[in-house]
């Protein structure tokens, strides 16, 4: 069953009050993730793709909504949710200098899942699986385990992280930007290790990034986030030669590229102006409108449904709405 | 011993040897260093140490009464002919003494709640636990334990509880200042996610992170909580004569100001010398901690 969706999110909604008003960081949004792919979720900061991220993990609970995980509801609050579920999905935080406990040394941190799950027992038995995951994400586990978070460098703590990550053996792992705070040297060696990991455990993933490039080598399908609104879904080859929306043709056009042949693949016409809006306010109508060189009198108004524009291709856009 | 135990040993002193290279960097913690161990040795050894150890309790010799500083009487002796300096020795022990009684009564209590206010609180819990503690630290702490030791009959039990009653407060304020930004961070959220229970993320996750702010307060307080019992010896709400209480020892020997001057003079001093070694020595722990 190569094609059943893992993940399915309907109509999911995540609002925040704050002093200055209700964010809508989550705006409505569905989404279905194919078991055994990677799903990238794309957008600016404040897109609310982080925040779709925690609410699939049980951090926040939804406002409204479903999600649905191996056809179970788990919209609940995490205290809620089963410890099986809990050992089936993981995530990796963004930040890897605050991801790890500066207090712990790696071996518990990374022993955490296990034993918290009692899939181990001793000590011997703890030190002998850590060793095995560190060499997964490939930290020598004599040298790392018994050092702490401190003494380590940012790819080698996100590295730390996967591993933790991926001892529970879970089949949805939730990659939140797990190289936006690396640097680029040390990027390719993160990927290639998360690559390597959902190869070998035929993972399920969502990855939440603002790198296009990045998504193009690691994800199957793309969802473009503006404000807490899905603008697009596709999978990945169509989405970079075919992208529909003014948003993401916008974003692919502002992807720097160093040769002629890459200038001429990129498309034309768009050149990103603004900035993205208020969570708070958001514009009406189509959410991107002020910023949209199409827009027309309907934008202003009516928000644009999400529509099937070809198999396995939404657009939510009011240009392809009459088509 | 095998190749994985040498090296978590490894670093393990490491990390103290770190902790001691940040401490030592200042003069000014090493002197409190060496000024509260000796403070502490004087109050072990006492009985010891004190030229008259039978002074410090019940003692009369008027002949030798009110006697200026001398080679026979260091810090003189007070109205009962009692050796000042013996008695300041021991004086140590009951400041010490007040000192360990409260802080192991209300570190615990405090620490505690304030992990559980600070991790729940968006709850009732957390928010009915901050606002007790907020009530206490309303008040002046002396005029608190004044009140409640006046209420009692005075003795260094009594002023003992009463310290402890007004002090926890601030152990909690501490620690649920630290829990509620901790918490935020995603190795909190990463326990959450798998599943971890709320007691092992408070006090196995969040705690450790406390643990520097935790001992460079208890080591400051030290020397606070001996001032306070020493305010209540001195009006008469602590421990009662003869014991050599640094507080009774003042206020004792203040009758007699400025004529024998010595008798107040000496085991005020001592008290000075208590909270400036604490307090240096906290200085130094932070630093070993956040250096």
């Amino acid at each position: 069953m190569e094609n059943e969706y893992i993940l399915k999110i309907q109509n999911l909604k995540k609002y925040f009050e704050t002093p200055y008003g209700t964010v809508r960081a989550v705006d409505n949004i569905s989404l279905k993730v194919r078991k055994g792919t990677t799903m990238g979720l794309v957008g600016e900061s404040g897109s609310g793709k982080s925040t779709t991220g925690h609410v699939v993990v049980g951090l926040f609970p939804p406002t409204s909504g479903k999600i649905f995980f191996k056809n179970k509801d788990i919209s609940v609050p995490l205290e809620k949710r089963s410890k099986e579920l809990k050992k089936d999905i993981q995530m990796v935080f963004q930040d890897p200098a605050s991801s790890l406990n500066p207090k712990k040394i790696i071996r518990d941190i990374v022993g955490l899942p296990l034993k918290v799950h009692k899939m181990v027992q001793t000590k011997e038995e703890l030190e002998e699986k850590v060793a095995k995951l560190l060499e997964m994400v490939e930290l020598p586990p004599e040298d790392f385990m018994y050092r702490r978070p401190v003494d380590i460098g940012g790819g080698e703590k996100q590295a730390v992280s996967i591993a933790r990550a991926i001892a529970t053996n879970p089949s949805f792992v939730i990659f939140d930007e797990p190289t936006s705070a690396l640097d680029v040297s040390i990027q390719a060696k993160i990927i290639n290790s998360i690559l390597n990991i959902q190869r070998k455990f035929r993972l399920t993933s969502l990855f939440i990034t603002h790198d296009l490039s990045l998504m193009r080598n690691i994800s199957s399908e793309v969802t473009i986030m503006y404000l807490g609104k899905v603008c697009e879904i596709a999978p990945t080859d169509v989405f970079f030669q075919k992208p529909l929306h003014p948003y993401t043709q916008m974003l692919l056009s502002s992807v720097p590229v160093l040769t002629k042949e890459e200038e001429e693949l990129k498309p034309k016409g768009i050149k990103s102006i603004g900035e993205i809006g208020s969570p708070i306010h958001p514009p009406s109508g189509c959410r991107f409108h002020p910023r949209c060189p199409y827009a027309k009198e309907i934008c202003k108004k009516k928000e644009p449904r999400l529509i099937e524009v070809e198999p396995g291709h939404f657009v939510a856009c009011h240009l392809y709405a009459e088509k | 011993m095998s190749r994985a135990t040498i090296l978590s040993e490894w670093w393990k002193t490491l990390e103290l040897k770190k902790k001691w290279y940040n401490f030592s960097r200042s003069p000014l913690s090493l002197i409190g260093l060496i000024i509260s161990l000796s403070t502490i040795i004087l109050a072990i050894f006492a009985p010891w140490i004190a030229p008259y150890p039978e002074h410090a309790g019940f003692y009369t010799d008027f002949e030798h009464a009110n006697l200026p500083p001398s080679w026979q009487h260091l810090f003189g002796t007070d109205e009962f002919g009692r050796d000042v300096l013996s008695r300041t020795i021991f004086g140590f022990r009951y400041s010490l003494m007040m000192a360990a009684v409260v802080l192991t009564l209300v570190v615990p209590a405090g620490v505690i709640l304030g992990l559980i206010a600070g991790y729940y609180r968006e709850r009732w819990i957390g928010k009915l636990i901050m606002r007790i503690s907020d009530i206490f630290i309303a008040v002046p702490p002396l005029v608190l334990a004044l009140s409640v030791c006046s209420l009692l009959t005075p003795s260094a039990f009594h002023a003992m509880m009463a310290v402890s009653l007004m002090w926890w407060p601030w152990y909690t304020r501490l620690l649920y200042n630290v829990t509620s930004s901790i918490k935020e961070e995603y190795f909190v959220y990463a326990a959450k996610v798998t599943g971890a229970s709320s007691a092992h993320i408070m006090f196995k996750e969040i705690f450790p992170n406390a643990m520097g702010a935790v001992l460079t307060k208890i080591t400051l307080d030290v020397g606070w909580v001996i001032l306070l019992g020493a305010s209540l010896s001195f009006v008469g709400l602590g421990a009662q004569p003869p014991t050599p209480d640094l507080g009774t020892m003042v206020s004792d020997g203040a009758k007699f100001l400025p004529d024998y001057w010595w008798i107040s003079m000496f085991p005020a001093l001592a008290i000075s010398y208590i909270i400036l070694g604490f307090n240096l020595l906290g200085d130094g722990i932070k630093d070993a901690f956040e250096g």
